[in-house]
Order: structure tokens, then C-alpha cells, then sequence
């Protein structure tokens, strides 16, 4: 009985052993295969541009950079200087501040996906711009592919944060006007 | 004791110590190497990195970046039309800046700004 045992889970070891190899050997092909995908005048535009999209990339990185820092600064003295302080404020003055403090919280939480997407999106740039075009311009392009989908995702930070921002300037008018009605 | 035996133990000192002053130093440099890779490691995975415009070749960034005035808004004191307006003219202003920036439009990153054909 123990003799069977060993030898079915030999045969288990070795059916996993084969899966495994099957599956990965599939994976490479897609791989291989998508990459072949690309139109030969894509692969050719990419292996001609190289030199002045990677001139391109260095220069979009470091505009990049600056709109970051001036973004950054902008957004925590607007949440450190101007929301946490006014809320304070209110408070102070025993005045409902409403949904001002979730508004806040919020805006913070979204400035906190905004620091770590740009992490991730300017590691990405940085592998993009080091990545041969000229050899391998089918790696290229997906990291290409990848650096836009990071790109909007940075978008999408920029857009919500900018909606926190009017929609706390709206809701105070709203906390104002109505502690002024109460008064 | 022979002055030869004197000799030797005079030089193994010498060489004791000689390997006792190398081992100070590799160690000393192998600890530095050390911590050295554990700030550039947190320099670059902390974001420090993407703000850091001393960088080489982020003149261009450094020349636009603008020193962000230290405005700020009393968190005491009364509530009043006053003190509201002066809020309010240091949020909009803060509200126009980041708006005209505009940023990370996905155009940039287009097909189209790399002349890469479909």
C-alpha cells in the first residue's frame, strides 16, 4: 500500500512538473506572439524616431518633475495651510463645519495616491527612456503602453483633487451661509 | 630570550596589528557601502527622488519650479467677512495655480507626439 502511495505521488509530482511547463511554455509563446503582432511600419517608426523620442521622454520627464513639485507644494499647503486650519476655525468658533473635515480626509487620501502613482509613473519613464528602441522596439512600445496607463492614472489623481478643492470652497459657502441664516 | 626569537615576535606584533588596522578598514567600508545602499534605496522608493530637482539635467525644472509663498491662515480667531475674504484670496490663488497647470494629459504620451505609425 505504501509502495502505491509513493508511486502516485511520483506520478502527481511529475503530472505538476508537465503542467507547469506546458503553461509557461504557452505564456512565452503569447509573449512572443503579440510581440510579433506589431506591424512592421510601427516597428519601423519606432527604430527610426529613437534618438528624438528619447530626447522627447528625457524632456517630458523633467517638465514632469517640475509640475510635480509645483503640484505638490501647491496641494499641501492648500490641505495643511488653508482646509485643516479653516476646519479648525470653524470649530473654534462653535460654527457646524458640515462635510468640510470629510472633504479634507479626502482630499488627503487622494494626495496620497497622487504621491505613490508618481513614484510609479516616473520609475516607469525612467525604464523608458533607458529601454533600446533601436533592438527591441517591441518592448519598447509596451512600456510605452504602460507609462500611459500610469500617466492617466496621475490624470485621474489630478482631476479628483482639483474636484475636492472646489467642491470644499462650495461647501463652505454652504456651512457660511447657513450659520448665517441660523444667526 | 634570543634576540632572533625577539626579532620574530617583534614583527608578528607589527603584522598583528597592520592586519588588525586593515580589518578596521574593510569593515569600516563595508559598513558604509551598507548604509550608503539603504539611503539610496529609501532616497529612491520614498519619492524623494522625483522632487529632488538638483538632480543632473533638471536645470530646465529648477528654473521653472517657483517658491511656493508660506501663506497661511490663522486656525483661532473670529470668523468675519474679513478674515473669510482673506481665505478666500489665498485659496483661489492656490486653486488657479494647480488649475493652469493642466497636467499629465495623456497627449503627450500619444502615438501622435512620437511619430510612431499604426
Amino acid at each position: 500500500m505504501y509502495m502505491v502511495r509513493q508511486k502516485v505521488a511520483g506520478w502527481a509530482r511529475a503530472a505538476l512538473f508537465v503542467s507547469v511547463a506546458v503553461v509557461a511554455t504557452a505564456c512565452l509563446f503569447a509573449v512572443q506572439t503579440s510581440a510579433e503582432d506589431m506591424s512592421d511600419s510601427r516597428r519601423d517608426s519606432i527604430v527610426q524616431s529613437c534618438d528624438s523620442m528619447k530626447s522627447r521622454i528625457k524632456q517630458l520627464q523633467t517638465s514632469d518633475a517640475s509640475i510635480r513639485v509645483t503640484l505638490g507644494q501647491n496641494y499641501e499647503s492648500i490641505l495643511t495651510k488653508l482646509m485643516d486650519t479653516m476646519n479648525a476655525r470653524l470649530a473654534t468658533n462653535r460654527i457646524d463645519s458640515g462635510e468640510l473635515p470629510t472633504i479634507a480626509a479626502e482630499f488627503d487620501r487622494n494626495l496620497g495616491y497622487f504621491r505613490k502613482n508618481y513614484i510609479s509613473y516616473d520609475q516607469k519613464i525612467d525604464d523608458l527612456r533607458k529601454a533600446n528602441c533601436n533592438e527591441n522596439p517591441e518592448s519598447f512600445y509596451r512600456q510605452l503602453e504602460s507609462a500611459r496607463n500610469l500617466r492617466g492614472a496621475l490624470r485621474l489623481n489630478y482631476t479628483r483633487l482639483n474636484e475636492l478643492i472646489d467642491r470644499y470652497r462650495a461647501e463652505l459657502n454652504s456651512v457660511l451661509k447657513g450659520g448665517d441664516a441660523e444667526q | 630570550m634570543p634576540s632572533s626569537r625577539r626579532i620574530i615576535n617583534r614583527v608578528a606584533e607589527k603584522i598583528s596589528s597592520y592586519n588588525n588596522l586593515v580589518l578596521l578598514v574593510v569593515v569600516t567600508l563595508t559598513v558604509t557601502m551598507v548604509l550608503l545602499s539603504i539611503s539610496i534605496l529609501l532616497y529612491r522608493a520614498s519619492g524623494t527622488a522625483q522632487l529632488d530637482l538638483s538632480r543632473p539635467g533638471y536645470e530646465n525644472a529648477r528654473d521653472k519650479s517657483e517658491v511656493v509663498r508660506a501663506d497661511e491662515f490663522d486656525s483661532t480667531g473670529p470668523i468675519n467677512d474679513k478674515t473669510l475674504k482673506n481665505f478666500e484670496s489665498m485659496y483661489d490663488s492656490r486653486a488657479s495655480k494647480i488649475k493652469s497647470v493642466d497636467a499629465f494629459r495623456s497627449e503627450a504620451l500619444s502615438n501622435e507626439a512620437f511619430n510612431i505609425a499604426d
